[in-house]
């Protein structure tokens, strides 16, 4: 299956990357996301609504496995994206893959769950 | 043997604001609930409560410093409590901005149904503007809040009732350990970014 790097970000705390998969898309935010993160993931996460868009995608996948933690300014970014989401006329869904270790996960992610259960899937994963 | 009551002091840390420091107290704080009641999930909650408190000063505070205290209260041996709190200046804006989040926290208030409404409020604010914080750490972390006003002198409380079944009487104080206890409450492996 092909992979492409569609965009990265790299900083000391925290890196973003948007992947595509074999025609799918794939987020994974790795590292802390605190306060110098929120703008770029919020940036990031728009270019993926173009990059889902081009592509016709139906899934996208958020990798949080080696998310340590993030602030509520990130966690407003995904809320803001997901709102985008769930508003489009044929909106894609969005499947998080959570670290079931790391317990503030299902918390915050439970709260973008209940933000629109339509779309938003959460998947623990044990490691 | 029961537990006698009273308040104990673990940590108290004065810092200058600057957003390299929020992280890194959060980082303390929870070490120091690990260290001192060894309750991860206690030390995930305060974890959360300092990041966004100690943020939240960083933000908006008038003043260059702040203060933030950890303490243990023992009230019965059933019942005992971790009280974190963050004292920084503020103008009266903000004083007022506080007050008005703070009738929104408190009971009646369903914790998660005033979280949720607020998170459907925060989709339409711009970047960096969340208004989320507080509520998060009252929904997602359990914990209660409060706040008191002196002046231009704003103290930010939450506190976490522990476990039961964790008794930290039997355990030793901070001040006895050597080190941190192993297994961080943030879960964050030691190496990984801050």
């Amino acid at each position: 299956m092909s992979m492409h790097h569609l965009n990265v970000i790299k900083k000391e705390t925290f890196s973003l990357e948007t992947l595509s998969i074999g025609g799918r898309l794939m987020v994974r935010f790795t590292g802390s996301g605190h306060a110098d993160a929120a703008p770029l993931l919020e940036r990031c996460l728009k270019g993926v609504d173009e990059e889902a868009a081009r592509l016709a995608c139906s899934e996208i996948v958020v990798d949080f496995q080696q998310l340590y933690f993030m602030n509520s300014s990130c966690l407003k970014a995904f809320v803001s994206w997901i709102y985008r989401l769930h508003a489009a006329a044929k909106p894609a869904r969005v499947r998080f893959m959570s670290n079931a270790r790391l317990r503030w996960q299902e918390s915050s992610l439970g709260a973008l769950g209940r933000l629109a259960p339509e779309i938003v899937t959460i998947e623990a994963i044990e490691s | 043997m029961e537990a006698a009551a009273g308040v104990e002091p673990i940590l108290r840390v004065d810092l200058l604001l600057c957003p390299g420091a929020v992280a890194s107290v959060a980082l303390l704080v929870a070490d120091c609930c690990v260290a001192r009641i060894h309750d991860a999930d206690a030390s995930r909650r305060l974890h959360l409560a300092a990041f966004e408190l100690v943020e939240n000063a960083v933000k908006y505070s008038s003043g260059r410093l702040a203060r933030v205290e950890l303490e243990l209260e023992t009230r019965s041996d059933d019942e005992r409590w971790l009280t974190l709190r963050v004292h920084n200046e503020a103008d009266a804006d903000r004083l007022e901005e506080i007050a008005r989040r703070f009738t929104g926290l408190r009971p009646p208030s369903d914790a998660i149904d005033h979280y949720d409404r607020l998170i459907v409020e925060a989709a339409s604010k711009p970047i960096g503007l969340s208004g989320l914080g507080l509520a998060r750490i009252r929904a997602e972390g359990g914990l209660e809040l409060d706040c008191a006003v002196d002046g231009r002198s704003l103290t930010v409380t939450a506190r976490a009732r522990i476990r039961p079944e964790v008794n930290p009487s039997i355990l030793p104080s901070c001040s006895d350990r050597k080190g941190l206890a192993p297994g961080r409450p943030s879960e964050m492996p030691r190496g990984a970014p801050r």
